[in-house]
């Protein structure tokens, strides 16, 4: 009896862990919503990529070849690439919160179902704008 | 009719000003507002770029200055930009708890967004005017 009260004792048994950042996964829902902020930021800082290339077109035709040869790079690519993905990501889960600002679909198995359908639209809509302007 | 003791304000008088941020609905209703705002604006300027991949800088310059067409992309910096400073206020508000470093976040990155955004404007107005 007395090894009950031994913390060392309760290793390994299937003891209930308190929600500690270290052992505590979280559920879908979460992960789209921090998701969503995630993206948020990489859009913000992505206003400098759109605010470069309107000074660029506005500088004249040797600024926008720079901003063209950088964007048009394999880096500058996987960035624009990024961008797409958060942007898109982005707007569904936005279109997502306007059904749920509207009252519907707010129970578990609903919000979860509309969150996957969020997650394939991003990844679609990217690969594809990205398949179109690679091969159109 | 209001029950409560204050008198003559109305329900609308005393919800007013109310929040942390001493503003109401307000930071809400802009956010759902340039979020609406920029779906279909969003969508203008990405055929924007998207078709002036691969033109040269006038055929660009034409596209972008076409009056159907520079007023979207106007538009979509402004809501864009305004949106995104909205967004960080809240992920700033939420994350930095010290009052001195809250505040310079907050105003640098809304300094930083104000001169993007006028830049990007002034880009645009430029371009538009065909100067």
């Amino acid at each position: 009896m007395s090894d009950q009260n031994d913390v060392r004792s309760t290793v390994g048994r299937d003891r209930p862990l308190s929600p500690h950042l270290l052992n505590y996964s979280l559920p879908l829902l979460p992960i789209t919503s921090i998701l969503g902020r995630i993206t948020g930021i990489g859009l913000a800082i992505g206003t400098l990529m759109l605010t470069w290339w309107l000074l660029a077109l506005a500088s004249g035709g040797g600024a926008y070849a720079l901003f063209a040869n950088v964007m048009g790079s394999p880096p500058g690519l996987v960035v624009l690439f990024g961008f797409t993905i958060s942007l898109f990501y982005h707007m569904c889960k936005g279109i997502r919160q306007f059904i749920w600002d509207s009252g519907q679909g707010l129970d578990v198995a609903m919000a979860e179902r509309m969150t996957i359908v969020v997650i394939m639209a991003a990844v679609v809509l990217s690969i594809g704008l990205w398949a179109f302007i690679l091969f159109f | 009719m209001s029950s409560s003791p204050t008198g003559l304000k109305s329900d609308l008088k005393r919800v007013r000003g109310l929040g942390s941020a001493k503003a109401g609905t307000q930071h809400f209703l802009h956010q759902r507002l340039t979020a609406l705002a920029n779906i279909p604006l969003v969508l203008v300027t990405l055929w924007v770029v998207i078709s002036s991949v691969g033109s040269g800088h006038a055929d660009i310059i034409e596209r972008v200055g076409s009056p159907f067409v520079g007023p979207f992309v106007l538009l979509f910096v402004l809501s864009a930009y305004y949106h995104a400073s909205l967004g960080l206020s809240n992920i700033i508000e939420d994350y930095i708890s010290a009052e001195m470093p809250r505040m310079v976040a907050l105003i640098l990155m809304r300094f930083g967004l104000i001169i993007l955004g006028v830049m990007s404007a002034i880009s645009l107005l430029k371009i538009m005017v065909g100067v």
